[in-house]
């Protein structure tokens, strides 16, 4: 594996994993005997076509979704139940998640929203407004906490959704596409942020992208190609 | 976490303005309605004035008295055993009903047989408000008379405005005096005060009042007029016959003496000596509790007991039925809107809200809401009942507002709140992440 120090420690192991989407009429691998090892403080992308597999693989890592075979292990710890209150928990300390389309609260305003994380982990409400109003500050959007979501531009709403990511302080980030719905200048300013936080907090960041430019700023990129790895 | 939740909860009612006044609309009038339900069950069956003691009573409303004749009947069997038919006579004996009487009883034969029972601490003979046409003052009125003795003021409690009540000595010098109910001063005097000492003109006298009491609301001893038993009006009846119009009633120091009292009075109905044992031999009488009463009037079991389960069983089905449809209409109502908040539900659960964190927030969501719904329902129930008290609709009854009231609102309130919140709340709890966030 072409990494800088090989003595870093893993954060994200994957070893022979699949998924298989069965329904009644068709079975469909989404992914097939995948292996993944992502270190700790490693910006890595992963593109592919549409369709081979690239979110399944995310929501896998993320703990969102269950894999059919094969074995996860997030910072050293192998994951058996997904439904359980343990799994919630350890989402919520180690995990931040950024989605192609922002799924923000819509009822919430821009500081509820990004205090989500924090509300789970029973955090006083001081505490939570701090911590909050410094994340929305590394985005540059503390001016606008008291907006609801309707009232923000795409990437404003990209940006609260980096901040409510990164609030909690987690190992690691998970974006799924978090420029696709943003032109290239907004796109860009999202990478700024996302490049920023992977060198100076060192998380371990892993980014699905169809943007090859954006690949390109990451550490290493991975290719999928109909649920097999290609590179 | 809980202001939390009160705090999503108020922003979405606020942002969701049709679906909130959707759902208030229907939790409101549903539950005014409830409530003033609950108001008239309270006002008809709680422990309120004069009937303070009503648990501890037991009433004869009535009597069974039948004509027996002994009657056999022959059932040949015939078998046929090793090649001889064998035949195997039954005689059946058993009791056949030639005549029934059914009708509330005479007060000589109440006096004569249940002025001593071992259990009962007090007892009172009376009538019970019977619609009545009179000519008083050569006006015809429709009056509700109660006839009564002196020991029923102290089986019921009622509140005396003015005055005092009957005393032993007026029923035995058969003075021609009566107390009456507020609403029988507003008829007769045109005031609702200072009544004691004015005198009524009935057919056979002039009446005295000596006493002025607040209207009861219960149908057991509502009266406009209240006279002595003793006075040739009260239809007193005629020694050795059974029936009249009288009903007993008995008081038990305790609740649990309530069944001796019953279990007293099957006694003196089954060792009854008849008056005329040709005439009629069989007596039967079903002592009652209050609710029993009520149940009997409306429901027929085969025993007061049966009728109480039967009358209660259908009433509270019905009520059930009645918050049920809202609640189901409430709940599709919830599942649609959380539908539309799918997205939300799998961002929280991918930021670490568990099942149980889903299942509170939409409960609480929903009970927020239903406590709103609760208040103006609360408000709409109290402006119906006061439009039923002034207006001249129920003439009967003065629907309460008390502290019990109030209680069993709040527990409606909640109760409504958690069902129909629960179900939604449970079903959205169990989405799939990846299924919720791509709605
Ligand atoms: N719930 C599901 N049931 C059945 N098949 C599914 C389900 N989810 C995904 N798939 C299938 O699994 C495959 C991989 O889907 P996935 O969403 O991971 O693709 P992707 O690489 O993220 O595509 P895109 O770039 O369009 O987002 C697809 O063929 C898809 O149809
Ligand atoms: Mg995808």
């Amino acid at each position: 594996m072409p990494t800088a120090n090989g003595l870093k420690k893993n954060m994200i192991q994957i070893n022979n994993l699949s998924k298989v989407y069965r329904t009644k009429t068709i079975e469909t691998t989404a992914l097939n005997n995948i292996n993944l090892h992502v270190e700790k403080g490693e910006f890595l992308s992963i593109m592919g076509p549409s369709g081979c597999g690239k979110s399944t693989l995310l929501n896998i890592i993320g703990l969102l979704d269950e894999p059919t075979s094969g074995e996860i292990k997030i910072d050293g710890n192998g994951i058996k139940t997904y439904n359980s209150k343990a799994t919630a928990k350890f989402r919520n300390q180690r995990l931040g998640f950024i989605f192609q389309s922002f799924h923000l609260i819509p009822d919430l305003n821009i500081l509820d929203n990004v205090e989500l994380p924090l509300i789970y982990r029973n955090i006083g409400r001081k505490e939570r407004k701090r911590l909050s109003e410094a994340a929305l500050e590394s985005v540059g959007l503390k001016n606008r906490m008291n907006h609801y979501p309707a009232q923000l531009s795409g990437g404003q709403k990209q940006r609260v959704a980096i901040a409510r990511a990164i609030v909690g302080k987690p190992n690691i980030i998970l974006a799924d596409e978090p420029t696709g719905n943003l032109d290239s200048a907004m796109g860009n300013e999202v990478m700024d942020i996302l490049i920023d936080l992977n060198k100076t907090s060192k998380t371990t960041i892993v980014m699905v992208t169809h943007d090859a430019n954006m690949a390109k700023r990451t550490d290493r990129l991975m290719r999928l190609y109909d649920g097999t790895q290609i590179q | 976490m809980i202001f939390n939740y009160l705090k999503l909860s108020i922003s979405v009612l606020k942002r969701r303005k049709f679906f909130t006044f959707i759902s208030l609309f229907g939790i409101s009038f549903t539950l005014a309605i409830l409530m003033l339900v609950i108001s008239l069950l309270e006002t008809e069956l709680g422990k309120n004035a004069p009937l303070s003691d009503r648990e501890n009573l037991v009433f004869v409303d009535h009597l069974i008295v039948q004509k027996m004749k002994p009657d056999t009947t022959q059932l040949v069997d015939s078998s046929l055993v090793a090649g001889i038919m064998k035949y195997d006579t039954t005689y059946t004996y058993e009791e056949k009903e030639v005549n029934t009487h059914v009708s509330s009883s005479n007060l000589w034969f109440l006096k004569e047989h249940f002025t001593k029972l071992p259990s009962a601490s007090n007892y009172t003979f009376c009538t019970t408000g019977a619609s009545t046409n009179i000519f008083v003052n050569d006006k015809k009125l429709n009056l509700d008379l109660v006839y009564a003795d002196h020991r029923y003021w102290e089986i019921f409690d009622f509140t005396f405005l003015e005055g005092r009540p009957f005393d032993e000595n007026i029923l035995k010098s058969e003075e021609s005096a009566v107390v009456i109910s507020q609403k029988m001063a507003m008829k007769y005097f045109g005031q609702k005060n200072n009544v004691v000492g004015k005198e009524i003109k009935f057919p056979d006298a002039n009446y005295k009042v000596i006493g002025l009491v607040k209207d009861p609301s219960q149908i057991i001893v509502y009266a406009d007029v209240y006279l002595p038993n003793t006075k040739k009006i009260g239809f007193p009846g005629k020694p050795n016959k059974y029936f009249g119009s009288y009903w007993g009633i008995f008081k038990a120091d305790s609740k649990n003496k309530v069944k001796n009292i019953k279990s007293e009075i099957h006694s003196i109905a089954n060792n009854m000596t008849f008056y005329d044992p040709a005439e009629l031999n069989k007596m039967t009488i079903h002592p009652k509790t209050d609710k029993e009463l009520y149940a009997h009037l409306v429901v027929s079991g085969k025993t007061p007991e049966q009728s109480k389960k039967l009358f209660f069983g259908i009433l509270f089905s019905l009520l059930a039925l009645f918050a049920l449809l809202p609640t189901l209409n409430l709940v599709n109502l919830n599942v649609t809107r959380i539908m539309e908040r799918a997205s939300e539900i799998g961002v929280r659960k991918a930021f670490g809200a568990n099942r149980s964190h889903i299942v509170y927030q939409f409960i609480f969501e929903n009970i927020v809401l239903t406590i709103l719904g609760g208040m103006i329902g609360f408000i709409i129930a109290l402006i119906l009942i006061k439009l039923i008290n002034d207006g001249q609709v129920q003439d009967l009854i003065t629907l309460k507002v008390n502290f019990n009231f109030f209680i069993y609102s709040i527990l409606l309130i909640l109760f409504f709140g958690i069902l129909s919140g629960f179900l939604p709340a449970l079903k959205m709890s169990k989405l799939h992440i990846v299924n919720a966030l791509k709605k």
